[in-house]
This record gives structure tokens, C-alpha cells and sequence, in this order.
């Protein structure tokens, strides 16, 4: 489906770009991910897919949990989308005086949605579909390199901002420099034994002693992957990116090829086990305790939003990769739960510091707008009492302050640690996470406690945030905070997913 | 690469179906998901407009054709998933083990191979046969169909003969 509308996208861009607007483009791009999203889940059958199935000669594979993600994915890449909604504010048609009227008042001050913005991420999204299912190293390097040029091109889509262009080279120098590892971690193994297929090295794995050979490549490949996920001591790219491209890309490029490469690394994994390879785990561990301390100290002393959410990225990898280094069912179900709340948490931010920027400028403060400075977002508690508590409940949420979504992630996590002994990593992650909540409060204390300074707006006009975006917010929020009330269908379908994993 | 062994709840008609026999064993459920899918389409994109207008009524009409063919395709990617389901096992199939038993009667009756002729030698038989088979399985992503009469439908043509 998705390679489908890619297709005709190309060629509807190309002909009918004059006819067809672009906010359209991304409705429709909106439209497919949905559908998308439906014939994945259409085939979710746990009981036969069991350990997987084999696709396209065997460089894919469906296995219950690619099925699962390939949903996910398509849920919150269609979320994503949604944003560019905002660039209709203004453009609509209002009865004034039983006349109807353009309100083109706003129109061409907010950063507009391009028509190929949905065609890009429809690639990303192929990429990240074909990268959770791939069983081949050919099959895995084409998918991370398709997902990873479509972000790179979603980086530098915005041609007249000097900043998203030179993050975008940045992102696109590094990001080939962490593809080479994978490329050269590939060609060794292939090197070494011939094989291609994952199938075909799990089997030579489980039946020879230890070859640190191939221990290496593959060390090499997740050093890559880990490079590719932000995660520390690779992570510094993370930040200059992320702040340098518009919020509306940020928010792609944090929350979306994370959720594909983690879950590779963790349907990677089982190869390591069969071989016992201790440096895979030492390697996850350290890289997790890494993105813990660098994540939480680098955060602390920003003051630019985005940069701040970019060591909070940092940081909460760090608990994935904390998760993933354990490996037990425990664990897995934990490192499900946890990408999952994240990610909805890390969306719904998305929204509400996108919705301040646009009510920012409707107030007539369009040097605020979009929200560069944490500064900048003071007193809106005044101005915006819902959107604050929305901000407030999901920074209280990455927290991990009880009883939002984002505690029980941490606590499942931290279970998992220390029934499998990893205490000291397990203190580490609680210290971390103790730490890391200064920086959220201190937003939260700059939104509802610091005065609203600003007194010479001028209300250019009275427009709100958009119907869908509202929704959004509305809905994440209250799924934040009323999850403990039923946990069971998501907690549920974690732990389903694991014990496919574990016992087919 | 080994064909993995999958046991079914119902019994196997095919497992790697022509793309004309997937079509040709549709059901009525599966016409009104293909009606559903290509209707859902524009009435998302109108309810979008409904809730965020972005311009005059009149500029929707190219918008609406694309999410409407967009969602006919994704419609019949729905409903070829829903019947090749069927002629996997994986769902009840009374209806089509019956249609299946008396299509291949016939044709052997009549002297045809079952699954068609091919031009194709054995080895591309099972090359076409390996790209397609289970594919509908990742619909999501990449449509791929049967368009090949190899021999590799993982059922016993003996079978056929038995039921005669």
C-alpha cells in the first residue's frame, strides 16, 4: 500500500501540483497510513505467524511482532502528519456579515506543509516497515538506508532556513559515517561466512563454538544502529539536528526511526543469544548507561527547548537500551510498553509546543513563534491554561511520576534490572531519572509560576489551535493520564507479543 | 529457502494463489470491503476539510479523486488479503473448498493442469513461486501478487483425483 501511494504521489505531485494543495497531499498521505495500518493488523495471527514466516524469497520476514510495530508505526506516523493541519489556520472561509470572507490574514506566516513533506515520510515509513521485517543483510541496509535518506531529505526540506539545511548536512555526513559501520559490519560477516541471510547465520551460530569474527561484524553493525538511535556515546549529532529543523520535522525525526531501529535491534538480538556473546550485552549496557548520565547532565543546563528535548531523547534511550540489554521476557515486555507510551507521550509534546508557537503568533508575538527558548514560554499558563496542564502532565509523565503512563514504563524497566541483577544500572537509571525531572519542572515552573512578561501584543487574530491538533492533545493527555485505570488491553498485548518472541 | 509448515485451523486450497483466482473467489463481504475502502477514502479527506477548512469547496474535487482511487486500491488490497486468507486455511473456508473442488474436477475432466500453463522452467516456477507466496502478509508495505502458473500451491494434486 504504502510503496503503492508513493508511486502515485510521485506522479500526482508531478501533474497535478497546481490543482491538488499540498495540505491535501498530506491528508491523503494521512489516509494511506491509515490503511496501511489496517492490513497490517489484518494479519496479525499470533497463533500461526508463531516464530515467523518468510516473504519475497526470504529477505523478509513476518513474525507477530513486525506486525504489531508495522500498525504502530502507521498509528503514529498518521499522528505526525497530523500536524501539518496547523498550516490551515487562516485559510479557511468565515460568514462575515452573511458574506463568506477568506480569513487570509495568517495565511503565509506559518510554516506551510510542502507537497513532497508526505511523500517523504511515506518513503521513511517504507523503509521502516521493510527494516523491521528484513532478514537479509541486503534486505537491512537497503531499508535502513531508505528510511535514513528520506530523514535526511525531511531535515533540509525547509530550503530557506540556514539552521534545518546545516543540520540537515550534519544529520546526512553522520548519519552515512554510522551507515558505513553497518556496511562494513555487513560485508565481514558476509566475508566470514558467506551467508547473507539471518536464517542462515543463526544456524551457523547455534551449531559452531564461539567466532569472535563474526562477533565483531555484528558489533560493528549494532555500534551503527546505536549511532542511527542517538544513543550516547554516539548521540552527538542528536542535539545540533534536532534543534536546527523545524519542530514540525523534529518531531519525525525523534519519535519515528527509533521506534524501527529498536525494534530491529531487538528482533537482531536473538542471534546473539544463541552464541552467548557477553559484548553484545556489555555494549548495550554501557551504551545505555551512557545515554542515562549524558542525557540527564547534558539536559540540565539548556535553555532551548529543543535541545532539551533532544537529551530527553538521549535519556529515555538509555532505558530502552537498558531493557533490550536484559532480554528477558520481563524485560522485552517492559521495552514494548516503554517505546510505545514514548512515543505518544513524545508526539502529544510535539503538538502542544507547535500549538503554543501558532497562539504565540496570533497574539502578535511572532518573534516567539515557533518556541525556541523555554524562556519564551512564560506565564502561558495564563494565556493557555489547557495546553499548559497538557505540557505539564506529559513532561510529569517522562518524569515518571506516578500514576501517569510514564512511571509504569520506568517501574517495568527497573523491575526487569534488578530481578536480573542489574542493580547498580538499576540505581544509576532511578538517580537519572531523579535528576532529569529538574529540567522538566523547571519548564513546568517557567509555564505556570514565572510571570507573563510580554504586555505590547497585538492580537493580529483570534484564531485557536486546530480542530485535529486539539483532538490530538485531548486525546493523548487523557490516555497519559487515565491508563491506570485500564491497563490491561495495552499491558496485555505487550506481554503477547513478548511470549511470541520468547516461546515459538 | 525451506516453505515453512504452517498448521492451519482450515484446510489449505492454496498457498500461493494466482492473482485471478484470489479475484475470482472473492465473496460479497470482500466486494463491500473494496466498496468501503474506496468510499472511506474521501469521506476522511472531507471530514478533514469539514474539521480544518483549507480553501474553497470547489478545489476539492481533484483531492477527492486521488484519495478515492488511492482508497479503491487500498480497498482491494483489503479484500485480495481477506479471500487469499481463506484459501491459506487461516480463516473459514467452507464455501471456497467446495468452489475449489469442483473448479479443479473440472479441469481435470477437461485435460487442463490444474494450475495453468506455464512457459516458465522449473527453476523460475519456484523463483516466482518463493517471491510471492505469503506476500499478502506484508500488504502494508509492498502489494506484491502471483501473476506466474508455477507448480508450488503446497497442496496434493492427488487430492483432486480422489474427490472425482
Amino acid at each position: 500500500m504504502v510503496l503503492f501511494s508513493v508511486l502515485t504521489m510521485i506522479v500526482a505531485i508531478a501533474l497535478f501540483s497546481l490543482r491538488i494543495s499540498a495540505i491535501n497531499f498530506n491528508r491523503i498521505a494521512i489516509i494511506v497510513l491509515i490503511y496501511s495500518g489496517f492490513l497490517a493488523y489484518n494479519t496479525i495471527y499470533t497463533d500461526l505467524v508463531g516464530s515467523g514466516i518468510g516473504v519475497f524469497s526470504g529477505l523478509f520476514q513476518i513474525t507477530a511482532i513486525t506486525q504489531s510495530i508495522d500498525v504502530f508505526i502507521c498509528l503514529i506516523g498518521a499522528l505526525v502528519l497530523l500536524l501539518g493541519e496547523n498550516s490551515t489556520i487562516g485559510t479557511g472561509t468565515s460568514l462575515k456579515d452573511g458574506v463568506t470572507v477568506k480569513q487570509s490574514s495568517m495565511i503565509g506566516k506559518y510554516l506551510p506543509v510542502l507537497a513532497e513533506y508526505p511523500l517523504i515520510v511515506l518513503f521513511s515509513v517504507l523503509g521502516m516497515s521493510s527494516l523491521i521485517s528484513s532478514s537479509d543483510l541486503v534486505s537491512m541496509f537497503l531499508s535502513i538506508e531508505l528510511q535514513s535518506f528520506a530523514v535526511y531529505i525531511l531535515a533540509t526540506i525547509y530550503r530557506d532556513s540556514e539552521s534545518a539545511t546545516a543540520a540537515g548536512l550534519k544529520y546526512f555526513l553522520l548519519g552515512s559515517l554510522s551507515s558505513a559501520f553497518i556496511l562494513l559490519g555487513s560485508s565481514l560477516i558476509y566475508g566470514f561466512t558467506g551467508l547473507t541471510s539471518f536464517e542462515g547465520l543463526y544456524m551457523l551460530c547455534s551449531t559452531t563454538t564461539s567466532n569472535h569474527a563474526i562477533e565483531i561484524s555484528v558489533l560493528l553493525i549494532v555500534v551503527g544502529l546505536l549511532f542511527k538511535v542517538s544513543a550516547a556515546p554516539f548521540h552527538n549529532w542528536a542535539p545540533d539536528v534536532y534543534d536546527g529543523v523545524p519542530t514540525m520535522v523534529m518531531s519525525w525525526l525523534v519519535t519515528m526511526p527509533k521506534i524501527s531501529l529498536l525494534v530491529f535491534i531487538l528482533e537482531f538480538q536473538g542471534f546473539t543469544q544463541l552464541s552467548n556473546w557477553s559484548s553484545w550485552t556489555y555494549l548495550l549496557l554501557i551504551s545505555s548507561l551512557l545515554s542515562l548520565m549524558i542525557g540527564t547532565i547534558g539536559g540540565l543546563s539548556q535553555y532551548r527547548i529543543k535541545r532539551l528535548l533532544a537529551y530527553s531523547t538521549i535519556s529515555h534511550v538509555g532505558f530502552l537500551l537498558l531493557a533490550l540489554a536484559i532480554n528477558s521476557e520481563e524485560s522485552i515486555e517492559s521495552f514494548l510498553f516503554y517505546l510505545i507510551q514514548y512515543s505518544l507521550t513524545n508526539v502529544n509534546v510535539f503538538f502542544i509546543l507547535i500549538a503554543f508557537g501558532y497562539l504565540l503568533h496570533s497574539r502578535g508575538l511572532a518573534p516567539y513563534s515557533p518556541v525556541q527558548f523555554i524562556n519564551q514560554l512564560k506565564g502561558q499558563f495564563q494565556m493557555n491554561p489547557l495546553l499548559g496542564i497538557s505540557l505539564a502532565i506529559c513532561l510529569f509523565s517522562m518524569a515518571g511520576i506516578p500514576p501517569l503512563v510514564g512511571f509504569f514504563g520506568k517501574q517495568m524497566v527497573l523491575y526487569s534490572a534488578v530481578h536480573n541483577g542489574n542493580f547498580f544500572l538499576a540505581l544509576v537509571a532511578i538517580l537519572t531519572s531523579v535528576v532529569s525531572a529538574a529540567y522538566y519542572l523547571r519548564v513546568i515552573k517557567v509555564i505556570h509560576f514565572d510571570p507573563y512578561t510580554v504586555t505590547d501584543t497585538n492580537v493580529v487574530n483570534k484564531e485557536t489551535v486546530t480542530t485535529s491538533s486539539s483532538l490530538v492533545i485531548a486525546t493523548l493527555t487523557l490516555l497519559l493520564i487515565f491508563f491506570i485505570f485500564n491497563p490491561t488491553p495495552l499491558l496485555n498485548s505487550a506481554h503477547l507479543i513478548t511470549l511470541s518472541l520468547f516461546y515459538w | 529457502m525451506p516453505i515453512k509448515d504452517v498448521e492451519t485451523p482450515y484446510p489449505v486450497i492454496d498457498k500461493d494463489p494466482h492473482f485471478f483466482r484470489v479475484v475470482r473467489y472473492f465473496r460479497p463481504s470482500d466486494y463491500a470491503a473494496l466498496a468501503a475502502g474506496t468510499a472511506a477514502a474521501p469521506a476522511i479527506m472531507l471530514g478533514f476539510e469539514k474539521l480544518n477548512p483549507s480553501g474553497p469547496a470547489k478545489a476539492m474535487r481533484g483531492p477527492l479523486r486521488l484519495a478515492g482511487f488511492l482508497g479503491a486500491v487500498g480497498g482491494f488490497l483489503i479484500a485480495y488479503q481477506r479471500s487469499s486468507l481463506r484459501f491459506w486455511g487461516w480463516e473459514e473456508n467452507t464455501a471456497e473448498v467446495e468452489k475449489d473442488k469442483a473448479e479443479m474436477a473440472q479441469r481435470i475432466a477437461e485435460g487442463k493442469p490444474l494450475y495453468g500453463e506455464s512457459q516458465l522452467s522449473p527453476y523460475l516456477q519456484s523463483v516466482a513461486a518463493g517471491n510471492s507466496r505469503n506476500a499478502q502478509l506484508k500488504f502494508n508495505a509492498i502489494p506484491w501478487f502471483n501473476f506466474a502458473n508455477h507448480d508450488q500451491h503446497g497442496v496434493e494434486a492427488a487430492k483432486y483425483n480422489e474427490t472425482q
